[in-house]
């Protein structure tokens, strides 16, 4: 069992490296910051330079700490496992997903079980793109884990870091050696309406609906099937509650959370929307979201998984408030104990170990951490 | 999943079809797109190939797999039959080089025509939608679209090789044109249709003293070297022809105006402007040039010295001319002179005929030495021997306050050259420096060395055509004197150019005669108010130096002949003054006027005639004829051939056929008498 700890201040997590550094000096470690705490990240770097410690982290809306939220402090987790790092700039998905495979894939090991961890800024407009780039490369050689880190509000700011640098529109992807993966669920369904092509998209701005203005078909949908007027003033107040779906043949949905609209209409998600994808308004009701909760919670306790490092979704907990979200969170730590982790802005993962990894929002994932 | 569902995915993977246009990425994103809405875990393309077999033309999510991409497999009977077809077992596919132990069911969907998709599953789903079913549309227009960009690779790869042949060929001939315009001895550069520089090549750079082309690169070519005329006055550049013809798209060719150099200095040029036009468009101009200074300055020289030469030919028939009239009157007043009393008043005058006769003489020999037809008799001598020789001679023919240094290099090789023709140029160029002196102080030196002259050098000194690079013994001559401009060493050499009053302008027309006549070279350096320095080059010989004799006097004196003396000479008035000369000293004679008169006389008097005195040109028969004619009469008959010329050239026509002596015109009654003797002396 990796260790972890909840600090407040840059002394106690000063002293809390030193600590881990003097038990085993290969030992790295991951730290999620919450945003009020983004000053204790030079103080952290500072500490792991000092005493030449590998420091890997990002700076999230707010931490979960033992189920409740935090909005401040710092969470470190020690890591044995992790065989390989690396901190880059993301430019353009195929560019990217070579850079980190060239860096990357001389680490992978011939016996497998290794997990990609990633860890983005969600100001990176290309991260489905990439996922897709990245699994033409690396492909079932690893499990797929990971979160967008950033403020809450969407505005830019440096939010992932190591020891030396602290980088905004960028990724971290750390190489987890016998590592058992993730699960993620998020429990919204496909409402009865009917479902619509988007006919015109640019990565993450959704411009034509069924060859209409997006927004004009939003307000639709919504009005149709909730009897919810949204207009452009209330979009931000109402957007979260009215989430669109990407439809899969297999039944299974990807929630996209809009959260800008333009002038010209077009409405802006957390994550990508391919050309022509199948969309809808999905329905997101409490009980069902609970339920998927409580599934993924069955579903790693299947996996053995205990105290795994977990990810709320913002939107998610947006949508349901702070204390149904806290609710959910219990419900999944009567499954698995101790919940730690952070509120996230995207999650990359699957619903079942070995499908193929896709980027979500809306979900809670739960990453294998005692084997980190 | 309701029909509309159904139909939106369908739109949604047809779309994906329709935006891709490489085989590579369309197979890749239809793999994709699948996965997405299947849920499979991996999934693989079949290929047909020309073989039984088939491809795997392309692989997601099994790294196993994708290490196979581009083999060749032999696929199972089944799964060629199966249109489309869904089982929940993998071990239909043991064809297939996957990880099959993580699969659980897989899904066949047949690209009519083309091949196969296979997609694996993970997991078995109770309500999969039946995709072997919804698919099948979509797939006949993915063979379709697999055709497409099948064949729009195949156009791109033909383009691709296309582009790199002719990538490579243009390489080629860029690096060939590369490599003739920096070995091009012209100097060429491009130019824009607002005059900058668009190319220079290295001989451009080299004769405008730039080091690299982007120091003028983009520059404008008018302000950068052709700012300026010769006389340094601005040259607009709205009326420079090279910018007017780039304007006009006119070709043209100038040689009347310079280039400016980086430092400032200018040469003359001759340039051609050709007009650059692509696709009828006129885009600028190219401009090749050369630096016309050298071949300029080799042409004047080589007009001055045709120019020279002639009046050297000009000189030489009027000196012959002369000769043969002051034969006559030098030979009358001698021997008038001896026939009249000393007391007698016409003694004086008969004395100044004869003087001036001489100096009208030493006027001739001057012309003649300038012409290359001076006397001509050469042998091997030591040039400092023979400048000391002289040291007397000199030293009496300069002002008491110059000096004469002497710097005279010992163990010098031999030169050939004629001693009196030589003493000649000595006093010439002694004279002339003296008279640089003009009265004042100052030193007159002569050195002399051995030098090796290579064709730079010789070049650049007057010389006649070209001279063969080697060894040559020099000469210097060096005053303190005025020196002279310009304009007066341009013209020094000219005959009857003179800076003196009283100068007859042939001494420096002489040496240059006679230097040429050597097969030397002169080279002069000058400084107005510093001096004067003549280097003569003679060529260097391999031979023995003999010792410098200095000329007997007369030797006549009383000496007397006897017998005939036939005179042939169409000038009447000097047949008669040899006819009085050699009756004098006691000869009888007889005179023809032609060569067919004198062989005549001679079958008629043949007997008593002991020498003929032979004019070389005349009417009707010349002097070589008669001598010939003469030779077969009489095989031991003794002739004197008498000319204006020297006697190298006279001679030259009887070599080996016995000819006994020569005099030269004009003689007089001592000389006459003397050659005489010696010819008779022979037996």
């Amino acid at each position: 069992m990796q260790e972890r700890r909840y600090l407040n201040s840059a002394s106690e997590a000063a002293e809390q490296l030193k600590q881990w550094h003097a038990q085993s000096p290969d030992i790295k470690v991951l730290a999620l910051v919450a945003e009020a705490s983004k000053s204790l990240v030079a103080e952290l770097q500072k500490q792991a330079r000092d005493i030449d410690i590998a420091l890997y982290g990002g700076i999230f809306p707010e931490l979960v700490v033992d189920g409740r939220f935090r909005s401040e402090g710092v969470l470190l987790f020690s890591m044995k496992h992790c065989s390989a790092a690396a901190l880059l700039p993301c430019e353009k998905s195929d560019v990217d997903a070579d850079m980190l495979f060239n860096i990357l894939s001389p680490n992978l090991s011939a016996e497998g079980g290794e997990t990609l961890f990633l860890m983005l800024d969600s100001m990176v407009p290309h991260i489905a793109s990439m996922l897709d780039d990245l699994y033409l490369k690396f492909a079932d050689r690893v499990n797929y884990v990971g979160i967008n880190a950033g403020s809450e509000t969407f505005q830019p700011m440096p939010c992932l870091f190591n020891e030396e640098s602290i980088m905004g529109q960028g990724v971290l992807a750390l190489l987890l050696h016998k590592h058992a993966g993730s699960l993620l669920n998020h429990g919204y369904v496909i409402s009865e309406s009917s479902s619509h092509s988007a006919t015109t998209t640019e990565g993450n701005r959704i411009v034509q609906i069924d060859w209409r203005p997006a927004f004009d078909v939003y307000r639709e949908l919504v009005m149709n099937r909730f009897g919810q007027e949204i207009t452009a003033e209330n979009f931000y107040q109402y957007g979260v509650h009215f989430p669109f779906g990407l439809l899969r043949a297999n039944g299974e949905v990807m929630v996209r959370i809009p959260v800008a609209l333009t002038e010209d209409g077009s409405l802006f998600c957390v994550g990508e929307v391919p050309p022509n994808s199948m969309v809808t308004v999905l329905d997101a009701e409490q009980k069902l979201l609970s339920d998927a909760v409580s599934e993924l919670g069955k579903s790693v306790a299947a996996c053995g998984w205990s105290m795994p490092l977990t990810f709320y979704c913002a939107g998610r907990r947006m949508h349901l408030g702070v204390e149904a979200a806290e609710r959910e969170i219990a419900l999944l730590a009567e499954h698995v104990g101790k919940v730690d982790g952070a509120l996230s802005l995207g999650e990359i993962g699957n619903m079942r170990e070995g499908d193929c990894p896709l980027f979500h929002n809306a979900t809670l994932i739960c990453c294998e951490w005692d084997t980190a | 999943m309701n029909r509309e569902h159904i139909l939106t995915i369908l739109y949604d993977i047809t779309s994906t079809l329709s935006g891709e246009v490489h085989v590579e990425p369309l197979l890749t994103k239809m793999l994709q797109r699948l996965m997405f809405h299947s849920g499979c875990s991996a999934a693989v393309v079949l290929l047909n190939v020309p073989t039984e077999q088939m491809q795997i033309a392309s692989v997601v999510g099994d790294a196993e797999l994708a290490m196979h991409v581009g083999d060749s497999i032999a696929v199972s009977d089944g799964c060629l039959r199966w249109d489309s077809h869904y089982e929940e077992s993998v071990e239909p596919l043991s064809f297939l080089p996957c990880r099959k132990e993580c699969y659980k069911a897989f899904h066949c969907l047949d690209i009519p025509e083309q091949g196969k998709v296979l997609l694996l599953y993970r997991y078995l789903d109770e309500n999969r939608l039946l995709l072997e079913k919804v698919l099948n549309p979509v797939m006949g227009n993915f063979a379709k679209q697999i055709d497409l960009c099948q064949l729009n690779d195949d156009q791109q790869k033909y383009l691709e090789s296309l582009v790199a042949s002719r990538t490579r060929e243009l390489g080629q001939q860029k690096e060939m044109l590369s490599m003739l315009l920096e070995s091009m001895a012209e100097g060429m550069y491009g130019i824009d249709l607002e005059g900058r520089f668009t190319f220079v090549n290295r001989a451009f750079l080299q004769m405008l003293g730039y080091e690299r082309d982007d120091e003028l690169l983009g520059r404008s070519s008018h302000e950068v070297m052709h700012h300026s005329h010769a006389d340094g006055t601005p040259y607009d550049i709205e009326a420079c022809r090279i910018y007017r013809s780039c304007q006009t798209g006119e070709g043209i060719s100038c040689d009347d105006e310079v280039f400016w150099r980086k430092d400032k200095s200018s040469f003359p040029v001759e340039y051609h402007s050709f007009p650059i036009i692509d696709h009828g468009e006129l885009k600028g101009a190219v401009i090749t040039f050369r630096d016309v200074r050298e071949e300029r300055e080799q042409k004047e020289k080589l007009e001055h010295m045709q120019r020279l030469e002639s009046l050297g030919l000009l000189a030489g028939g009027i000196a012959h001319d002369f000769n043969n009239i002051l034969t006559a009157v030098m030979g009358n007043a001698a021997l008038a002179s001896a026939r009249v009393d000393d007391t007698s008043p016409a003694k004086d005058f008969l004395k100044r005929i004869e003087d001036s006769s001489h100096r009208a003489a030493d006027l001739c020999k001057q012309m003649l030495a300038y012409s290359g037809k001076g006397k001509f008799v050469v042998k091997p001598i030591n040039l400092s021997e023979m400048v000391k020789q002289m040291a007397r001679l000199m030293e009496v023919s300069i002002d008491k306050n110059v000096v004469i240094k002497y710097y005279m290099a010992d163990n010098l090789p031999a030169v050939e050259v004629d001693t009196a023709q030589l003493q000649q140029v000595i006093l010439n160029l002694i004279t002339n420096a003296n008279e640089a002196m003009q009265g004042v102080s100052g030193v007159i030196s002569f050195s002399t060395g051995l030098m090796h002259a290579d064709a730079a050098y010789l070049q650049s000194s007057m010389t006649q055509d070209t001279l063969p690079e080697g060894r040559y013994v020099f000469l210097e001559v060096s005053d303190t004197g005025i020196g002279m401009d310009e304009a007066t060493q341009k013209k020094m050499f000219d005959p009857f150019f003179t800076t003196k009053l009283s100068g007859r302008g042939l001494g420096m027309s002489a040496v240059l005669g006679i230097v040429r006549g050597h097969k030397g070279a002169i080279h002069c350096y000058s400084e107005p108010g510093k001096g004067t320095s003549f280097k003569v080059l003679f060529p260097a010989v391999d031979m023995q130096a003999e010792p410098i004799v200095e000329q007997s006097g007369s030797a006549a004196d009383a000496w007397r002949g006897e017998g005939t003396i036939l005179i042939v000479d169409d000038e009447e008035s000097i047949c008669e003054t040899a006819a009085i000369m050699l009756e004098d000293i006691g000869f009888q004679t007889i005179s023809a006027c032609d060569g067919i008169e004198a062989i005549e006389l001679l079958k008629k008097h043949g007997d008593t005639i002991v020498a003929v005195l032979l004019d070389m040109t005349m009417p009707r028969m010349d002097g070589v004829e008669c001598f010939s004619q003469m030779r077969r009469l009489q095989p031991g008959i003794r002739v004197m051939l008498s000319s204006g010329y020297n006697e190298q050239e006279a001679t030259s026509r009887f070599a080996g056929k016995g000819l006994a002596g020569f005099i030269q015109k004009p003689y007089s009654p001592d000389q006459l008498a003397e050659k005489m003797k010696e010819l008779l002396a022979r037996g």
